[in-house]
């Protein structure tokens, strides 16, 4: 206790060493704080921006779907599935929204001109709670609610059928009875996604459109994606489905579904932590620089301890406590600034179209705004890692000044 | 007192306690080492993005019919006339040097085996010139490259001959409409390799094949679709482009960034995402070099009230501490590109693999990443580091100068 | 004839074609030539019941087919209700579709000419294919007399060097008494089987020895098929002008 009391005095012995040591703790603190939560939001961007698109959290697809979207593979086979299987899921295991799609590829052609579309029938209300990829309309309006022939087209696909909005596309396709499926759509809107290749063939319109089309009843799907409140646990959630989902209906995570966009987002993570890493090496060593200097300059006092026959341990212990105090002081000063700042940051966020400006394709593509996201464990060990930096800053010239002789320490030109 | 001898005193003042010099320098130098790091490596991927997707086929510099980018018909060629005069203007150009310069036409046709179909988008190149222009030679997964003067062979990706259910050797019919003619054209070729660019939409599409035989099958006698350029360096690439699309005005002459707009724009955000980083990252560096050099200075509160007395007028003693500032930000300029860049150049000779953090192929915006990272720093780049971290170093500077300046308190000299 | 240039014919109206091609096969070609004169009419009318069957579902149509030489054909579809008045056109290499319930004509364009024709196993591209089986393919016997109580040719068709075509091989077994087909089979460059057609029910439709019914069934897809009954046919009548055009089509 003695040590302890030994170490408070000291610390305001010098009130500005003492500050200037605490503002070093603390702003390495806040910062590293701050980079390892910008960096979580970071991901969390680049994953909602990755499955916001179309993907989903959570699909539910025949086994067989994937990988060639056969026609056929409809939830449930060719008996297809009941609503209530997937109307009902929202609400449970997190799921917050349900999104039933029917694919097709259809011949779209205008007379003059035709194309190839990748055509997918979407439930409009229901699929804007699950993805953005509608609100992607350059120009026109969106699909309404009920069936009613129209059709969003992408902006390439558009250019070559060289259709404008309110104009008649026709679509020709290989129906599920082996009849030759026609309709008549007109054209609410113009789709872009900011990737060519899909605008260049992507057309959305009613799924009880398409579903007449393709000749298929109104149970037959070939999707359906769910959103849910924390993406990250978009495994365990399908596997929770899994359990409970009808025969010939398979729910997989975003992960599973989009393999390059889990790498993608493993590798950002992993680099992402490296680069911290290294910043966090850069803030500890200038901590150790500003706590060096502090004990150095006191090589004299110590010498001065030292002579008056306080035994080395003593004088270690009491540098080390006095450092302890400091860092300690410093984490609480810069928790309190994090404290303040975490809140703004997380809800607000950070909007990055002020240094980007206008950014076109982040209609659709990307939200620039990043909200931090802040762990327990993006807080504790950048703090206990300072600490331990503190204590090791303080024990190098302790260490030398404690076991130097006193009188050579006596001699060392300095303040006290 | 000049400012000679001030300068002197500036610099005997730093060796005076070397320790301390070199603890404030080493926080500086690992800061600048740390920014060209991160600038290194944001900067060196995006270079290689640029790079792949020049080398994947855009070419720093495109030649084309006007509206061709955007309609692509096959009837909008260069003629031959045009061609020749494009080849002419480019060989006089003195700005920028053409390292190779590919003829492309291109076609969506349909591919058939014995076994399946697949819709392909069909190149037709010049192999001598195309594989130094483009980088498919090296992305060829089973079988050849095409050589010069092959006939009737043609390169698949890797995902249009599984659903051809094909091998090397065998036959593949291409059926395209042909320039100029209503009629379907169909033409035999033999698959002399498989093409594997790692990118799904491409492996799925892409089929290259020798320039002759694709003219002859679209009835594009002497003409091209395309001229690509690869030129020595990028860099003049935009003015170039701008030259040639006012020399011709009845064709479309762009540059990378203009045939690529997604590419500019990722490039756009992630510098953002940089941007944010690196602001982090500065201010972060500020504030420990800020804290060193307020505790250098506490440490001298003797030594400034020691020049008080022997006369040293404020303003003297400021920009003493001034130029002491200065030769820290040198020397640490100095150190910080001693640790800084060496380890550039190892990461721009060896490069950093990605696989360490990560596995599996990855893409952003339908460019390849390459799975290592070469560092890139421009000079500007570089400069710019540099001037931020000596005018950071100055400004900060300020504080403990102005500090220095005030400390007339001669009782402190009464303190042994 | 001409029922085929239509489906058949695809294959099989095929024989006409220049005799340059000459050389070794001077025998084969010559009586595949005949085997042509035989089935072939300058036009042909008839009716067709084609059942496709798959593992999903199996359906019935009713055709009526018009043929001019080997560029021009109209099909129509007649039965079933729901379908009635779907046709298709073929004028040389282009083919369009007419559909009565948007009334719309629209080309089939190139990326869909290896899609299937009706739901069936030929896909668009059998359809129109001029029959070039003696330009694209060098011919001879492989087989002459007699298998399974019949006498029969046995030909193999081999590509030539440039020409356009997918297979491998093609064989087909004919009868040398009538020089009625009994099958043709097709496979890829490695030898695999693909797909097998083959010929049943001869008997005398306007005026003529046919084979009524024909079967095509991919190999790969056990217990699949399309098959094609002649109802009705008649040859070498006068096709009122402008039944192969587009208004006629939507007629």
């Amino acid at each position: 206790m003695l040590v302890l009391r030994l170490g408070w005095r000291n610390l305001w012995r010098y009130p500005r060493r003492s500050v200037i040591n605490v503002s070093a703790v603390a702003t390495a603190f806040v910062f590293l704080v701050l980079l390892l939560g910008f960096a979580e939001g970071l991901t969390d961007q680049m994953l909602e921006n990755g499955t916001s698109l179309l993907l989903g959290h959570v699909q539910l697809h025949h086994p067989a779907y994937l990988p060639d979207r056969g026609l056929f593979d409809t939830l449930g086979g060719d008996q297809g599935v009941s609503p209530a299987v997937w109307r009902d899921l929202p609400g449970r295991d997190g799921i917050q929204a349900a999104s039933p799609r029917v694919y097709g590829f259809a011949l779209l052609s205008t007379g003059e001109h035709s194309a190839g579309g990748q055509l997918i029938g979407v439930d409009p209300l229901l699929e804007k709670e699950v993805s953005r990829f509608l609100d992607g309309i350059s120009s026109g309006r969106a699909l309404s609610a009920q069936p009613e022939g129209r059709i969003l087209v992408g902006e390439g696909l558009a250019r070559d059928l060289q259709a404008g909005i309110g104009d008649e596309v026709a679509a020709v396709t290989q129906a599920s009875d082996g009849s030759l499926g026609s309709a008549l759509y007109r054209v609410a809107g113009i789709l872009r996604t900011g990737l060519p290749h899909v605008d260049r063939s992507l057309a959305i319109l009613h799924v009880a459109d398409l579903q007449e089309l393709l000749a298929f009843p109104a149970d037959r799907l070939h999707e359906v994606a769910l959103r849910i409140g924390d993406p990250m646990l978009a495994d365990a959630v399908a596997r929770e489905l899994n359990r409970s989902l009808p025969s010939e209906v398979e729910a997989r995570g975003w992960g599973d579904l989009a393999p390059q966009l889990r790498d993608y987002l493993a590798l950002f993570d992993s680099f992402y932590g490296f680069v911290i890493g290294f910043v966090a090496l850069f803030a500890a060593l200038g901590l150790l620089n500003t706590m060096m200097m502090a004990v150095f300059e006191r090589t004299r006092e110590i010498g001065m301890v030292s002579s008056l026959g306080m035994s080395p341990d003593r004088i270690l212990l009491a540098i080390l406590m006095e450092s302890l105090l400091l860092a300690l002081l410093g984490l609480v000063v810069g928790g309190l600034i994090i404290a303040v700042l975490a809140r703004p940051l997380s809800v607000q966020g950070l909007d990055l179209s002020r240094w980007m400006g206008e950014l076109s394709m982040l209609d659709t593509r990307m939200d620039p705004v990043i909200h931090f996201r802040w762990l327990w464990g993006n807080l504790w060990k950048p703090a206990l890692g300072l600490l331990l930096a503190g204590l090791l800053a303080a024990a190098i010239p302790a260490l030398r000044a404690a076991r130097m002789d006193p009188v050579k320490a006596l001699g060392t030109p300095g303040e006290f | 007192m000049t400012v000679g001898i001030l300068t002197t005193i500036a610099w005997r003042n730093l060796w005076r306690n070397t320790r301390r010099t070199l603890l404030t320098s080493l926080t500086v130098a690992l800061g600048l080492a740390l920014l060209l790091f991160f600038l290194g490596l944001g900067d060196g991927s995006h270079q290689q993005m640029i790079e792949s997707a020049v080398e994947m086929g855009s070419g720093h510099l495109l030649v084309q019919a006007k509206g061709y980018s955007k309609q692509g018909g096959v009837d909008q060629t260069l003629q031959p006339s045009q061609i020749e005069a494009v080849r002419n203007w480019l060989s006089e150009q003195t700005r920028a040097k053409v390292l190779h310069l590919a003829p492309r036409v291109f076609a969506s046709a349909l591919a058939s085996s014995a076994s399946g179909a697949s819709g392909v988008q069909l190149i037709g190149v010049d192999p001598a010139a195309e594989s130094g222009a483009s980088r498919f030679d090296e992305r060829v997964a089973q079988g050849e490259y095409l050589a010069p003067g092959d006939r009737g062979v043609i390169l698949l990706g890797q995902g249009v001959a599984r659903k051809l259910e094909i091998e090397l050797g065998e036959r593949v019919v291409l059926m395209a409409q042909g320039g100029g003619s209503p009629e379907i054209q169909s033409r035999l070729f033999r698959v002399k390799g498989i093409i594997l660019t790692g990118q799904d939409e491409f492996d799925q599409i892409l089929a290259i094949a020798p320039l002759a035989d694709c003219q002859e099958f679209l009835l594009l006698d002497g003409q091209l679709h395309q001229l690509a350029a690869l030129l020595e360096s990028e860099a003049p690439s935009r003015a170039l482009a701008a030259a040639g699309a006012e020399k011709f005005p009845d064709l479309e002459v762009m540059n990378w960034e203009q045939a690529l707009p997604e590419l500019v724009e990722f490039i756009r955000i992630d510098d953002g995402g940089n941007y944010v980083f690196h602001v982090f990252l500065f201010l972060l560096i500020s504030f420990m070099v800020l804290n060193t050099l307020l505790m250098s200075v506490l440490e001298r509160r003797r030594e400034f009230s020691l020049m008080d007395a022997l006369g040293l007028q404020p303003a003297q003693r400021f920009l003493m501490v001034m130029l002491e500032a200065f030769f820290i930000a040198v020397i640490s300029i100095a150190g910080g590109f001693l640790i800084g860049y060496p380890l550039h150049m190892l990461i721009a000779v060896y490069g950093l693999p990605l696989d360490w953090f990560s596995s599996g192929g990855m893409s952003a915006a339908g460019v390849a990443l390459d799975p290592v990272i070469y560092s890139y720093l421009s000079w500007r780049r570089l400069g710019e580091s540099v001037l931020w971290i000596f005018g950071m170093v100055l400004l900060l500077a300020l504080l403990p100068a102005r500090r220095a300046a005030r400390q007339g308190d001669v009782k402190i000299l009464g303190r042994v | 004839m001409h029922y085929s240039k239509l489906i058949l014919l695809f294959i099989f109206g095929i024989f006409q074609g220049s005799p340059d091609s000459a050389a070794p096969g001077v025998d084969a070609k010559e009586i595949m030539d005949r085997v042509d004169r035989l089935l072939r009419g300058d036009s042909s009318h008839g009716t067709v019941e084609m059942t496709v069957v798959n593992r999903r579902w199996s359906r019935s149509l009713a055709l009526e087919i018009w043929s001019e030489g080997t560029e021009k054909a109209l099909i129509r579809i007649l039965r079933p209700k729901k379908e009635e008045g779907t046709a298709t056109l073929k004028v040389g290499s282009n083919m369009w579709n007419y559909l009565p319930k948007i009334d719309r004509t629209i080309r089939v364009p190139t990326s869909m000419m290896m899609g299937s024709w009706m739901g069936s196993h030929f896909t668009n591209d059998d359809l129109v294919k001029e029959s070039r089986l003696i330009t694209d393919y060098d011919i001879s016997i492989s087989f002459q007399g007699e298998r399974d109580g019949l006498p029969v040719y046995e030909f193999l068709l081999l590509p030539k060097p440039e020409a356009p075509v997918v297979w491998g091989k093609i064989t087909f077994r004919v009868r040398s008494d009538n020089l009625m087909p009994i099958w043709s089979r097709y496979f890829d460059e490695s030898g695999e089987l693909k797909r097998t057609l083959t010929f049943h029910d001869f008997q005398e439709m306007g005026g003529r020895l046919i084979p009524a019914r024909m079967r095509l069934e991919p190999a790969d897809e056990e217990g699949e098929y399309t098959e094609m009954i002649y109802e009705k046919l008649e040859f070498d009548l006068a096709i009122p002008r402008g039944t192969f055009s587009l208004s006629s089509l939507r007629r």
